[in-house]
């Protein structure tokens, strides 16, 4: 009996150690230096990515021209000799690059390798979304969208019919016109609105506006032969951009080592995109392998660990999913003497117990804000803990094509319902700032001045508002309304407040209901909610981050809301020239006309280049201050809620970590963006 | 020799429920449940209106109040009174389980005693699809239900009842059928054939009584699975939008290696168990009173 005994202990032991042994033969030699990284990376690709933990990862494997200093993170030269020389009229950028630049197979980083890489990023079949943030640059939104304009406007296909094609069938189906309420839903079922982004043309423009009376065949007619115009002219362009951006027009190789690149307008905020990692050169040599039909072969995998080539100051060695991607120092990279870590561990762990476990544990030495939010009292004393104000706002859209949220009023009384105070206070914790407009407070300090909204919290005045709008004390609301936030312990949170202030200061019944990511964006973009949780943080420091989003059918917008107007300011704060042409019948419906006509004046009579720059950035960012002052006056297409603090642990011996700029002078500022470049930190024991 | 004497004299006999009821008052663990059981739901449902509670007002200055006098049950992370949402979930939760089993119940019966009654290739093909249903991963069922009828998926817990009765009711259409089989030859059923009664009737008044029993100690044992895969889809994200499942899994959450607030996953874990136990203790003791050649 015992030795029976003994020898099933003995086989259970033998079993273990086995067991034990596959598992330790897994378990890797720390990095030194590791860190939480989120959720695992959805790619490497530095122009498919969207997100802040890929792009982490991303400064740390490529170099871009430019690269953001990690103490006062403004951009300072990378691949780039020296900072670009700039025209006058600031419209011109010449990038000289330094010879010792290096790709880790051994070969010259070289000009031709931006010009390839940021032409790849415009490509109309790689479809990445970050494609906008170069529509800066001559000819790269005509290369990016106006051939799929094109096709879809007049060329049909076996499953899909092009607009005229259905234009034309609406015409023989509406013998007598149409009404404008079928109209506007024909052209949004044909996604008329995207084909036709930045349209000049008076017909068309009028056309797609219209929304009131009906729609006569002649009328039609016009538009449609204007629409097969305006299809042949984005033909057209598409292909002169094809033929020419990235090769020699919007920017091109001028020899080996210098890059030039021609802005649409002066962009104040451009060095800042090309420190962006959608800036950041690919490796032509591998992503440019075409087989005999001309596809990419390489184009869905080449940024693996046994095919990558990169030009940063790591290499990717191991990407195991779901556990962890193992960073090495680059012996390639120009500056290699200066990287000072020679291993870094960016761990794929999504919840946060853990997270905050391993980091309490000395697993990790950063966790970069994903520990439990409901500990933060207990983080916040710290001496590891650090905080910062960020670009960014929490918000709530509004579904405007949904009745009651059609009306204004309905959306301001919800706005006024919620004591945004008491949020930031006892739920969020962190000294976050409530949120009455879109556009952070910090960028005061670049120039923004924002105008006055009519947003506070006020539940007498609420009720007012939404007895006008026709339920006094919530009585006949809609009963099945509902907040969406994507599935979050905080964003519950927040939710779960929200939904019942509303209750207790509109009388209305609400109720918060979750989703996970990837169905919350399909929602969102269908346009199936009442109410949805969002938060955006800035690209780059400047209002047009903020503000270009909420043009009407702007992907990012998904409320439904749009203003011509709007997109006028929006679209003349990118090229002022454009303002000055249509200034008067724009500044009749401005705000603050007056203030405009002073700055445009000054723009027009500046005698110098730099008289001009400036009066043009004054008058851009009015642009900017009367786009706001639509949102918060007239429209609230949104519900500002807070705007973000960026926290998180870091362990005191991680040297190089900025949570507070210096920002020359003995002036401090904000990490705003929570960027703390890799290649920066080094550790001392 | 009680038995003996109540065949010898059939006209002063105790009825099938009466005898029932007997045992099952011998039965202290069922008794116990059975009151317990009224306790909790007499709880759940009368307090909240007595004193007023409110499982919805935030006070977010207030969270994770530990339980005291004024807060008998503590606070949750946005300062909801834990009280007010424990019982508010238990009327849920007790619901989910009392609804999806009647709507188990209806459709079982009728469907399985149908099949049963009718026999041959209808019964084939009945049970066929019983089979097949059976098949399909009740998870994915329950899921595609959910999200089909809740195109806005807010917490509303009418589709969920319709989930948990659609997936419950294969198993109770199986035993119904079963017992019809067995039934429907015998003399009784015979006899009622003869005087002319039709197929319904001889389904409805004659087989269906004798059945009963057995229906009922099924259904309350479904009650508490119910329950408890509402609670489990709760847990998942799928569920209602407050219910036992659902305190039970914003409890885990706060549970951390700094500061634990264990009330919170305690207290719905000890109402979620205390029903169970009840419900199955009750389901047994039913079971022993109504079918005692089951025990032993």
């Amino acid at each position: 009996m015992v030795r029976n005994l003994l020898g099933i202990l003995a086989v259970f032991a033998a079993a273990l150690l086995l067991v034990a042994f596959t598992f330790s033969a897994t378990v890797e030699e720390r990095a030194a230096f590791t860190y939480v990284s989120g959720s695992e990376p959805k790619s490497l690709d530095p122009h498919i990515m969207t997100g802040q933990l890929e792009g982490r990862i991303a400064d740390a494997l490529f170099e871009g021209l430019v690269v953001r200093d990690p103490r006062s993170l403004r951009p300072v030269p990378g691949v780039a000799r020296e900072m670009p020389e700039i025209s006058e009229d600031l419209k011109t950028y010449t990038f000289r690059l330094r010879p010792e630049a290096r790709w880790t197979d051994g070969s010259p980083v070289t000009a031709h390798d931006f010009a390839w890489s940021w032409r790849r990023l415009q490509r109309p079949d790689l479809g990445a979304e970050y494609a906008y943030i170069h529509h800066m640059i001559e000819w790269a939104e005509v290369y990016n969208t106006y051939g799929v304009q094109a096709d879809a406007i007049e060329t049909a296909s076996e499953d899909d019919t092009s607009i005229f094609e259905a234009l034309e069938e609406l015409r023989e189906a509406h013998p007598g016109g149409v009404e404008a309420a079928a109209w506007q839903s024909f052209l949004a079922e044909a996604e008329v609105f995207q084909s036709l982004k930045g349209v000049g043309d008076p017909v068309l423009v009028e056309g797609l506006a219209r929304s009131e009376g009906s729609l006569s065949q002649s009328e039609l007619e016009r538009f449609q032969s204007a629409l097969r115009t305006e299809g042949r002219r984005r033909r057209a362009l598409f292909e002169r951009a094809e033929a020419h951006y990235g090769i020699d027009e919007g920017m091109w190789a001028e020899d080996d080592h210098t890059l030039v690149v021609q802005l649409v307008a002066p962009c104040p905020y451009f060095l800042d995109v090309v420190a962006f990692y959608s800036s950041h050169p690919v490796p032509r040599q591998v992503v440019g392998v075409q087989d005999e039909e001309g596809l990419y072969v390489n184009e869905q995998d080449w940024f693996l660990p046994d095919k990558i080539v990169a030009n940063g100051p790591y290499r990717l060695q191991r990407w195991r999913v779901n556990d962890r991607i193992r960073l090495v120092r680059s012996p390639t990279y120009w500056d290699a003497a200066n990287t000072k870590l020679d291993t870094i561990d960016a761990l794929s762990i999504e919840n946060q117990t853990t997270a905050l476990n391993l980091y309490l544990t000395d697993a990790a030495d950063w966790l970069p804000g994903n520990y439990p939010t409901d500990l933060v009292d207990q983080l916040e004393g710290r001496p590891d803990f650090y905080d910062t104000r960020g670009l960014g706002v929490y918000y709530y859209r509004f579904n405007t094509t949904r009745p009651p949220f059609d009306d204004p009023r309905v959306r301001l009384a919800f706005c006024m319902a919620i004591d945004r105070q008491l949020i930031v206070d006892d739920v969020m914790r962190l000294g976050q700032i409530p949120a009455f407009h879109l556009v952070p407070p910090d960028l005061a300090d670049y120039g923004y001045q924002r105008p006055e909204g009519r947003i506070r919290f006020d539940p007498e005045a609420a009720r007012r508002l939404l007895a006008e709008a026709g339920f006094p004390e919530g009585r006949g609301f809609p009963k099945d309304v509902g907040i969406l936030f994507n599935t979050s312990e905080s964003h519950k949170k927040v939710a779960e407040v929200v939904a019942d202030h509303l209750r207790r200061n509109l009388g209305v019944e609400v109720t918060a209901y979750n989703q996970e990511w990837q169905a919350y964006q399909a929602t969102t973009q269908k346009l199936d909610y009442w109410l949805a949780r969002a938060g955006w943080i800035g690209d780059y420091v400047d209002p047009n981050t903020f503000m270009d989003m909420w043009v009407t059918n702007g992907g990012n917008n998904q409320t439904g809301w749009g203003d011509p107007v709007y997109d006028r300011l929006v679209r003349s704060a990118a090229n002022i020239d454009l303002l000055v042409e249509e200034s008067e019948s724009l500044f009749a419906r401005l705000k603050e006309p007056e203030q405009a006509r002073t700055l445009l004046a000054a723009y027009r009579d500046a005698t110098t280049d730099a008289d001009r720059a400036a009066a043009g950035a004054a008058l851009r960012m009015h642009c900017f201050r009367e786009g706001e002052a639509i949102l918060f006056q007239d429209a609230f297409p949104i519900m500002p809620v807070y705007y973000y603090v960026w926290s998180g642990l870091v362990k005191p011996h991680v040297r190089g970590f900025y949570a507070r700029l210096d920002l020359g002078g003995g002036t401090e500022g904000a990490n705003l963006q929570d960027i703390h470049p890799l290649r920066a930190l080094w550790v001392e024991k | 020799m009680a038995r003996a004497a109540a065949t010898l004299a059939p006209e002063k006999g105790t009825s099938l429920w009466a005898d029932a009821w007997r045992r099952l008052k011998r039965n202290r663990l069922a008794l116990g449940g059975a009151v317990l059981l009224g306790l909790v739901a007499v709880v759940c449902f009368v307090v909240p209106v007595v004193l007023g509670l409110d499982s919805e007002t935030t006070d977010p200055a207030n969270s994770f109040h530990p339980p005291d006098a004024h807060y008998p049950f503590g606070t949750d992370n946005v300062g909801r009174d834990y009280l007010a949402r424990v019982l508010v979930g238990g009327q849920t939760s007790l619901l989910i389980g009392v609804a999806a089993t009647l709507a188990s119940v209806l459709i079982g019966v009728f469907y399985g005693s149908l099949a049963g009654y009718y026999g041959g290739k209808v019964d084939e093909v009945m049970m066929r699809i019983v089979d097949f249903l059976y098949a399909i991963p009740y998870m994915f069922l329950v899921i595609l239900i959910t999200l089909q009828f809740s195109k806005e998926a807010r917490g509303n817990p009418l589709p969920i009842f319709f989930a948990l009765g659609m997936v419950q009711w294969l198993t109770m259409a199986r035993i119904v059928r079963g017992e019809v089989l067995t039934l429907k030859n015998r003399e009784f059923v015979l006899a009622a054939r003869t005087v002319g009664a039709g197929d319904l009737r001889i389904i409805f008044r004659h087989i269906l009584p004798n059945i009963l029993g057995v229906v009922v100690v099924y259904a309350t044992l479904t009650v508490p699975a119910v329950i408890i895969l509402e609670s489990f889809l709760s847990f998942l994200g799928l569920g209602v939008k407050l219910s036992w499942g659902v305190l039970v899994s914003e409890g885990v959450g706060v549970v951390n290696p700094i500061e634990s607030h264990a009330w919170l996953l305690l207290l719905p874990s000890l109402f979620l168990a205390l029903t169970l136990f009840s419900l199955n203790f009750l389901g047994d003791g039913l079971r022993d009173a109504l079918d005692p050649r089951t025990r032993r």
